[in-house]
């Protein structure tokens, strides 16, 4: 999966539109529904870019985060999340992420621009 | 736990669940608006006249149900003390301005109405946010008029902040004021939710006054700081 994008979201009309936008743009892409699944892909393949969700079941983003960190696995990581409080996305940036996005606060059109520097 | 610190306890839990709920429901609101983009994008040849309609109207439901949500979820923030609002001065005029040309590109004539020396003592972002949710009530429904007044004033002890349109909802009293806490659905239920959120953030008091011929005239009134 060297040059897949992985997309961790538990909603799965988000996140096959996500996969959907960013094949358009010639992206390889795989989709975890909830964090233990998301874990899992990551230590059988690390992507070259992770698209994370912050409330998610069984394991949310911060245990995903939390589990990179331990293993120091280098790939960057975007998180894509309607929580927007000042504290998630200062705990996010300690924990190693590369950009805070609003899901909410965009449109379909503007992911690809935002997150093709770091793929 | 006593039955006091039970009481107590209630409403930080209300708001702890109106904050989750609200996340939950922003990621199916923004997957709606997401996929409507996306069928935006598909060969519009395909897509009848009324298609293309009801598209545009979802997307703009769509939009306008996210930023209400969007300002419900600062202000229980703002309760519940996990959102700190800051307090600058802005100056109205110079903000109305940039708010009217917003407003043209999205298709609404905002004419306004300001001093130029009139500022408001408030949290930028938060005002900032509100006052553009307002406008997309009128841009973003199909029904809503695309002609809206706005105006400022320093009254004695008050700022007024006046939005002026036609809307179509009923009166439920006779003498030409509203009760706005009994209006309920569509354009104008979302149009005073959104009201009743710039008077959460800024502490201030919301009347509605018919104007007659189905024009209103919303007026929040913000106290100045002493």
């Amino acid at each position: 999966m060297a040059s897949t994008i992985l997309i961790a979201e538990d909603d799965s009309f988000f996140a096959e539109t996500i996969q959907l936008s960013l094949e358009e743009h010639g992206a390889t892409v795989k989709i975890a529904r909830n964090g233990e699944e998301a874990i899992e892909m990551i230590d059988k393949h690390q992507p070259a870019l992770l698209l994370l969700d912050l409330l998610m079941p069984k394991k949310d983003g911060f245990a995903v985060l939390m589990h990179v960190k331990d293993k120091k696995y280098s790939f960057p990581i975007v998180i894509l999340s309607n929580l927007s409080d000042e504290m998630d996305d200062e705990r996010c940036k300690e924990l190693g992420v590369k950009d805070y996005y609003i899901k909410s606060d965009m449109d379909e059109d503007e992911l690809w621009p935002k997150i093709k520097k770091y793929f | 736990m006593s039955n006091h610190a039970l009481s107590s306890a209630k409403p930080a839990q209300d708001l702890r669940f109106l904050v989750l709920a609200g996340h939950g429901l922003q990621t199916p609101l923004s997957s709606i608006r997401w996929g409507v983009q996306r069928l935006r994008k598909t060969d519009t040849k395909q897509l009848s006249k009324q298609q293309k309609h009801l598209i545009d109207s979802i997307d703009g439901n769509a939009r306008t149900l996210s930023r209400v949500l969007s300002s419900m979820l600062l202000l229980a923030r703002n309760e519940e003390h996990t959102y700190t609002l800051g307090s600058d001065d802005i100056g109205l005029a110079g903000f109305f301005k940039q708010l009217a040309q917003e407003a043209k590109e999205e298709g609404i004539a905002l004419a306004v109405s300001v001093p130029a020396t009139l500022t408001l003592t408030a949290d930028p972002h938060m005002f900032s946010t509100v006052m553009e949710n307002l406008l997309s009530v009128f841009s973003e429904s199909a029904s809503a008029p695309k002609k809206v007044k706005l105006s400022a004033s320093r009254t004695g002890t008050d700022i007024h902040i006046v939005c002026e349109t036609a809307m179509e909802f009923p009166l439920l009293s006779g003498d030409g004021t509203q009760d706005v806490n009994k209006l309920v659905g569509g354009t104008s239920g979302l149009m005073l939710s959104l009201a009743h959120s710039l008077v959460g953030f800024l502490d201030g008091d919301l009347v509605m006054t018919s104007l007659g011929k189905d024009r209103y005239k919303l007026t929040v009134a913000i106290p100045l700081a002493d």
